[in-house]
């Protein structure tokens, strides 16, 4: 296969390099993301200072752009397992360029997301009482509630997901520490937890790795589920929908992928590492954006059409407001980017072209994100009764914090690529041709 | 490195010569040899004929005891302080089927990583000798043997495509 076309000296060599001194280039970014999130911390001080009057959220919205953005964040995790769990066990061999930023790309998001309900309920330092435990009275949380299903979702979401991305590192890290010095081996000694690459190891090490993919795959397809429940048990007009739960699911993997291509596209080019990254990677994560895209598309036919057939006038109107009446922008905004966008990623040569593609993604990230702010604020704005409406508009302070969340996630992105490699070495030396003295025809037999 | 185990360590830069040297080897009827690779291939795993691992009784173990725990936890506080919403069941087995299920998936993991620390011996100092290019690009084949063998033993690995030997007391 022409993609691969590089040997295991090739990759050491490539790849570690992304780990030396950084350029300019990259600290201007690290600059960028860190004052971002300074600005978001000082928003969300203000919010601790001075109260939760100082966001846009009141009756009857009380949930808005924080529930918004968690949603966004855990959908956005979706990719990582999707890559690196479920295109494993489908031995996808061009996952494994990209898995390893994906992986990451889910954890940090999904510690952005865990920020939000605790930004959301005001009080931040009571936010330990959505943890399961009696309080003073003796009383347990109530399971019977999506919002506590929601709370053993993401913490086991975020558990299995560092376990997983923990033991991925393993090999890489024993092979920094083998190529380095001084403190810096020490420390690397430390997390490497004694990794030697004999057979026995790799035996038990590939074993539980595919455990794992396969246990982190029913768990991908739950966590966006019961995110989706929060809404769908409820029995407010446009969130009381079996569909759901399939739709979240899409929704995530769609919006992942799409933040995984804007990523990948500049790292690969300020890292200087082409030869791994190649329009053929892109091509096959445009194709997986594509499907998504059109499972979404149809989810917004489908709640429409249901809304149509069910003759339910509370749930026809929430739909004609949602396209006609105050939050008519962020519908067509999020059809636009979702629906409309994405239809030239049905050529090929779009995929391949990767600046376009770049432009596309961005797209994409912010359609999603209408997405989710269009279902939460339009259902809560007009329910039943009009006397009680009311219109949201998220102030200032819950910008700035939207915003320092997305310099957050990209603070430990950049972080995590000096000091890890951001792409599998072991597992690009899988797919590689490993070093022969004849030709024997053992190559393709990767395990 | 400190090691406990004595015998000669040999390092290959070809999967093919490795693969040849661990089926003579094992020919010999040398079980007990331990091979170093950068990445797992399965051409090394069948020449070394290795059984399936156990780590996958770690997960069994697990997911059997977070479901288990999870379905007893919810019910059991349930009961613990009768809390009625809806004239819903107090103990409403289908909503704790969702922490049950993650209770599964989080157990199971937690213990499959436990069967790869105990079966992948991490954690633990090394007994045996090793070389830092073994994660780079070379493998190794170390054989166990006492100090009056180190010559015949350096003598197989070299006839068989080892480049380099080293002695292990």
């Amino acid at each position: 296969m022409k993609e691969i076309n590089f040997n295991y000296k090739d990759i050491n060599r490539d790849i570690l390099r992304t780990l030396e001194k950084p350029g300019l280039t990259y600290l201007l970014l690290v600059a960028f993301v860190v004052a971002g999130v300074i600005f978001g911390g000082y928003c969300w001080g203000l919010q601790l200072v001075k109260g939760m009057g100082v966001a846009g959220l009141n009756h009857p919205v009380g949930w808005g752009v924080y529930i918004t953005d968690f949603v966004f964040w855990v959908g956005i995790g979706h990719a990582g397992t999707l890559i690196s769990a479920i295109l494993f066990l489908f031995r996808a061999r061009w996952r494994n360029a990209i898995f390893r930023s994906a992986e990451a790309m889910t954890i940090f998001a999904v510690m952005t997301a865990g920020l939000f309900p605790v930004i959301h309920v005001g009080r931040a330092w009571v936010a330990w009482w959505l943890i399961p435990y009696p309080n003073q009275r003796e009383l347990w949380v109530n399971f019977r509630s999506p919002l506590l299903w929601d709370v053993f979702a993401v913490s086991t979401y975020f558990s299995v997901s560092v376990l997983f991305f923990s033991l991925g590192l393993m090999p890489d890290v024993a092979l920094i520490r083998d190529k380095a010095k001084g403190l810096r081996r020490q420390i690397y000694r430390f997390i490497g937890l004694g990794w030697s690459g004999s057979t026995e190891q790799w035996r038990h090490y590939m074993a539980g790795y595919g455990f794992l993919a396969a246990l982190a795959t029913p768990l991908v397809l739950s966590v966006h589920s019961v995110v989706s429940w929060d809404f769908a048990v409820s029995i407010v007009p446009g969130w009381h929908s079996t569909i759901f739960a399939p739709y979240f699911v899409a929704g995530a993997v769609f919006s992942g992928m799409a933040m995984v291509v804007t990523i990948l596209i500049p790292f690969r080019k300020i890292f200087s590492i082409e030869k791994y990254l190649t329009p053929w990677h892109f091509d096959n994560m445009g194709k997986l954006i594509v499907l998504t895209s059109t499972i979404v598309s149809y989810a917004y036919v489908t709640e429409y059409f249901i809304a149509y057939y069910g003759d339910d006038p509370f749930e026809q109107f929430i739909f004609w407001e949602r396209t006609f009446g105050h939050y008519a922008i962020p519908f067509w905004l999020m059809i636009f980017c979702n629906c409309i966008i994405p239809i030239p990623l049905w050529f090929t040569k779009v995929r391949r072209h990767l600046p376009t593609f770049f432009v596309l993604s961005l797209f994409i990230n912010v359609g999603m994100w209408f997405e989710r702010f269009n279902i939460i604020v339009s259902s809560l704005a007009q329910d039943y009764d009009p006397f009680a409406w009311g219109w949201y508009i998220p102030t200032w302070v819950e910008m700035g914090i939207t915003l320092g969340s997305f310099c957050w996630f990209f603070m430990w992105f950049l972080l995590f690529i000096k000091y890890f490699p951001a792409m599998a070495i072991t597992e690009m030396k899988e797919i590689s041709d490993p070093p022969m003295k004849g030709h024997v025809d053992h190559q393709m037999e990767v395990a | 490195m400190k090691t406990t185990i004595s015998g000669v360590l040999g390092i290959f830069s070809h999967m093919d010569v490795l693969i040849d040297a661990i089926t003579k080897f094992r020919g010999e009827g040398r079980t007990d040899i331990t091979v170093y690779t950068p990445t797992p291939r399965h051409e090394l795993a069948h020449a070394m004929d290795e059984k399936v691992s156990p780590v996958r009784l770690w997960t069994l173990i697990g997911g059997i005891t977070g479901c288990t725990a999870g379905y007893l936890f919810t019910s059991f506080v349930s009961l613990d302080w009768i809390l009625p919403t809806s004239g819903k069941a107090v103990v409403s087995l289908q909503a704790y089927t969702v922490i049950a299920f993650e209770l599964t998936i989080l157990f199971g993991s937690i213990f499959t990583i436990m069967g790869i620390v105990n079966h992948a011996r991490l954690f633990r100092s090394r007994t045996i000798p090793y070389d830092d290019r073994f994660t780079e690009d070379k493998f190794g084949i170390f054989v166990p043997c006492e100090s009056d063998a180190f010559d015949e033993v350096s003598h197989s690995l070299t006839e068989r495509g080892a480049e380099e030997v080293s002695h292990a007391e």
